[in-house]
């Protein structure tokens, strides 16, 4: 018990162990004790831990929509070393399959090891054979209606998502919400540049009859007249805004954006640049000029495979 | 075949099942039946198979679909459950059972509508029982509904046919009532209620709180300060009393009295709010008085939050630094970071704690306490004193200047000088080598320099100082994982799992989502997105499992409230 009591201290959802605990013990419980337990459960999908993993999962099943090719990490490799590296894996792990079987078959005790089996997680291959898609709305259906309550980073993914998903009302509804709880944030901002460079671009996005509503949402969140998308202007105010609030996540974002919106034109490489030269943003936090250079290169999707 | 399966007799259940079916191979409720006691046997398939089976013979049997509900609730499937539920009910509409599992179906899935009307239905078939009242009551305020929660209550209390609880239950009850009026903002008749029952509620802390807060909350200050005075003066660490001592006051309105309640942790009204002249110089009068009175309380740190500028803070915060070094507290610079606050991106009216480089490096407050700490450690070289010029009696402890290295390192690493603190820490740990905090800093320094891989071997050599510490071993895993070294890690956390079978299906089993998030991240740095994902898909479960679990705690916290009956 006494064990439970320290894991709890540490562990929100155990309480709910502890809870129980308590009433085996005997112990009185309360209704104000049961409304405070289902309002702590009614939040639990946005507990940091499970961003966090939501983030991981959704980071993984947009790059894995995006690069399939890359399922099994192989996807740098050129057609025919990829080939080879994969024969090469199946039989390696058709080796250490067959040993397996061997030292169980030796073994005492078979019934334990099947139910212990059947305890277990399931194996790898049954994640990457999923619709990641369809997995990716099951992910995000405990936080939807609970948004506000969510990290900046979260929200940005479920913008990603849906526009992954061509659910555009949905994106520009999630990218209101998350800014209106985080102003300014580098991800939000850089979801919402990409979110109105599809809209904006002829051809990229199919809107259906909701466009009016889509368009006008963006206007609004971009700050534009109604009916109008510039996506530039935006991306050049909130560039001047990091650079005057001296917030290194921002100028990271703003130099994102940038490098977004037109990776070739000669004004870019010269306001990343000016993004650039305020080195004492970047001290002090394990981050140095080049190592940021270097991340600029890689490209448009493979951002989604960072892993802080 | 009830008595049977209620008596967990199943294979005699199956037996007879099996003779009934000889005889009627097409009787609907008997396949229900064998297809339940099936499922509790573990034979799931063949259970659904039945069950369904069971549901097209007897369309029209409340037990098949009361059965078809149980088989849907034993997989966690409630939205199918609700619907058999649902379909049992318009067979027979008052069986007590089906509706009472009903309604903790529909709460498990928050239809609140369906749950308030089947708990008004137990109610009326069941008017003598404790927890119908209850429940029914609890219904109807989370249907938002709470005039109808307290009347229910108050009609519980003065019908004498129904059962009573223990006097604790009952003095719970009426703050559940009391709730109701505080949800309907009828804040003086909340305040008549907690007082013409506070004889009945045990909790009496409780009620003094909520007096207190709806004593402010009506604008009545003079009586709001008296409360909050004698709750601080009961608990003079508690920052919570202290935060609506300050509320009281500040004499704020009820909005923002209500918001400032909430507040949670070092926040406090003088910490998130930018006060005016007026409002500082209030406050100031009210600590200086509460400082003659609880010299050691956590008075002593929030009046430091009050002084203006770091000029008329510097005498305040060097007594306050000196005597905490003195006393080698390890979790001094927390202190020092509640007074460094900046605008609140969020909120324009409001401030908050430093969090990022960007406000810590240039605040007044950093310069000034590593100012003060610089000069510490100097004297403490030279002298073990903390002022060389008016030097003291005794001479500091050697641990003084230890924690004062420690202090200064941590405030060179938020001001984003990592050269400097990493420095400062190597002078701490050459001081004394086996000092954990000294050692575990360090590791986060390298850390935050990008160096992973340093920063694991600095973390578990800190580690095997103490190799009974969990928290170190959990530390030095953690480090691993980010230097991506996973092998090391499954090691180092195995030695704190259990001896016998797998460690990681321990770490699975025991819902250490720390542990698996870290390792997921680590999996995916490497792109091994299988392994990684199963690591993400397993917290989602124990998320999962977590609500599921609470499916039964429905019934089970109401029927403890029935007990006594």
């Amino acid at each position: 018990m006494t064990c439970l009591f320290q894991f709890s201290l540490t562990h929100p959802f155990l309480l709910l162990v502890q809870y129980s605990t308590f009433l085996l013990f005997d112990v009185q419980t309360t209704i104000r004790a049961y409304l405070d337990s289902i309002n702590m459960l009614d939040n639990s999908f946005t507990h940091k831990f499970y961003q966090r993993a939501l983030r991981g999962a959704l980071r993984i099943f947009l790059y894995l929509h995006e690069f399939p090719e890359d399922i099994d990490g192989l996807g740098h490799l050129n057609p025919a070393d990829r080939k080879k590296e994969r024969a090469k894996r199946k039989k390696a792990i058709k080796k250490i399959e067959e040993k397996k079987t061997e030292e169980e078959d030796d073994e005492d005790g078979k019934k334990e090891e099947k139910k212990n089996k059947r305890d277990a997680e399931p194996d790898e291959e049954v994640f990457l054979a999923k619709d990641f898609m369809a997995e990716a709305v099951q992910w995000t259906s405990g936080i939807v209606n609970r948004l506000h309550l969510c990290d900046a980073e979260t929200i940005a993914l479920v913008v990603d998502l849906s526009v992954r998903r061509s659910e555009f009302v949905a994106a520009v509804d999630a990218a209101r919400r998350g800014l209106e709880k985080h102003p300014g944030n580098a991800h939000l901002v850089y979801s919402l540049v990409r979110l109105a460079n599809k809209v904006k671009s002829p051809g990229k996005a199919k809107l259906g009859p909701q466009a009016p509503q889509i368009r006008d949402g963006l206007s609004g969140l971009l700050g534009c007249p109604v009916g109008t998308i510039d996506v530039d202007a935006y991306v050049a105010a909130y560039c001047s805004q990091a650079v005057q609030n001296k917030s290194l996540p921002q100028v990271l974002g703003a130099i994102r954006c940038k490098v977004f919106q037109d990776k070739a034109a000669p004004a870019t490489t010269e306001a990343v640049a000016g993004l650039l030269g305020e080195a004492a943003l970047w001290q002090g936090r394990g981050v140095d000029v080049p190592t940021v250079q270097e991340t600029l290169k890689v490209n448009e999707a493979q951002h989604l495979c960072i892993f802080y | 075949m009830v008595t049977l399966y209620e008596g967990k007799k199943y294979t005699k259940g199956v037996q007879t099942a099996d003779n009934i079916l000889k005889k009627f191979p097409n009787h609907g409720e008997t396949q229900s039946m064998k297809g339940l006691i099936f499922n509790c046997m573990g034979k799931k398939e063949e259970a659904l198979e039945l069950v369904k089976s069971g549901v097209r013979n007897d369309v029209k049997s409340h037990v098949c679909w009361h059965v078809f509900g149980l088989i849907h609730k034993s997989d966690n499937n409630f939205l199918e459950a609700i619907k058999c539920y649902t379909n049992a009910l318009k067979i027979d509409e008052n069986n007590q059972n089906i509706l009472r599992d009903l309604s903790w179906l529909q709460i498990q899935v928050r239809d609140i509508e369906g749950f308030v009307i089947s708990r008004n239905k137990v109610l009326e078939s069941k008017p003598q029982l404790r927890a119908s009242w209850v429940t029914a009551a609890v219904a109807n305020y989370f249907g938002e509904q709470y005039q109808v929660a307290y009347d229910m209550v108050t009609k519980y209390r003065a019908n004498k046919n129904a059962d009573k609880g223990d006097a604790y239950e009952e003095g719970e009850l009426l703050l559940f009532q009391n709730k109701c009026l505080e949800k309907l903002g009828k804040y003086q008749a909340a305040i008549d209620h907690l007082k013409a029952n506070e004889s009945q509620v045990t909790d009496k802390l409780a009620i003094k709180i909520k007096v207190a807060e709806l004593q402010v909350l009506l604008g009545n200050y003079t009586v709001g300060k008296e409360l909050w005075s004698a709750l601080v003066a009961s608990q003079p660490d508690n920052y919570r009393f202290h935060s609506g001592l300050q509320v009281a006051y500040l004499e704020l309105d009820a909005a923002t009295s209500s918001d400032l309640f909430l507040l949670k942790r070092l926040e406090l009204p003088s910490t998130v709010l930018t006060l005016t002249a007026v409002q500082l110089t209030v406050l100031k009068e009210l600590y200086a008085d509460l400082l003659t009175k609880h010299k050691r309380s956590a008075a002593n740190k929030i009046v430091l939050g009050l002084s203006q500028g770091a000029e008329e803070l510097r005498a305040p915060l060097d007594a306050f630094l000196r005597v905490n070094l003195h006393n080698a507290i390890p979790s001094l610079f927390q202190e020092v970071c509640a007074l460094i606050r900046v605008p609140d991106e969020c909120n324009a009216s409001r401030l908050r704690f430093a969090r990022d480089v960007a406000d810590f490096k240039d605040h007044a407050v950093t310069k000034l306490a590593l100012t003060l700490v610089e000069g510490y450690i100097t004297n403490l070289r030279q002298a073990e004193q903390f002022d060389a010029s008016a030097p003291a009696v005794t001479i500091e402890p050697p641990t003084a200047l230890l924690w004062a290295l420690y202090l200064h390192s941590h405030l060179r690493e938020v001001s984003g000088d990592l050269d400097g603190a990493l420095r400062v820490i190597d002078e701490a740990i050459a001081h004394t080598p086996t000092a954990i905090d000294m050692q575990a800093r360090r590791a986060r320094i390298q850390k935050k320099m990008g160096d992973y891989t340093g920063a694991a071997v600095t973390m578990d050599e800190c580690r095997q100082l103490d190799l009974q510490d969990r928290y170190l071993n959990n530390k030095a895993t953690k480090y691993f994982l980010r230097a991506d070294e996973v092998p090391l890690a499954m090691t180092t956390i195995a030695m704190f799992t259990k001896h016998e079978g797998d460690p990681q299906q321990t770490l699975y089993e025991l819902q250490c989502n720390w542990y698996e998030l870290e390792l997921a991240e680590s999996y995916a740095r490497s792109k091994q997105w299988g392994l990684a994902l199963r690591k993400f898909f397993a917290v989602r479960k124990h998320f999962v499992e977590y609500n599921d679990d609470m499916f039964d705690f429905h019934g089970y916290c109401m029927r403890k409230v029935n007990r006594w009956s």
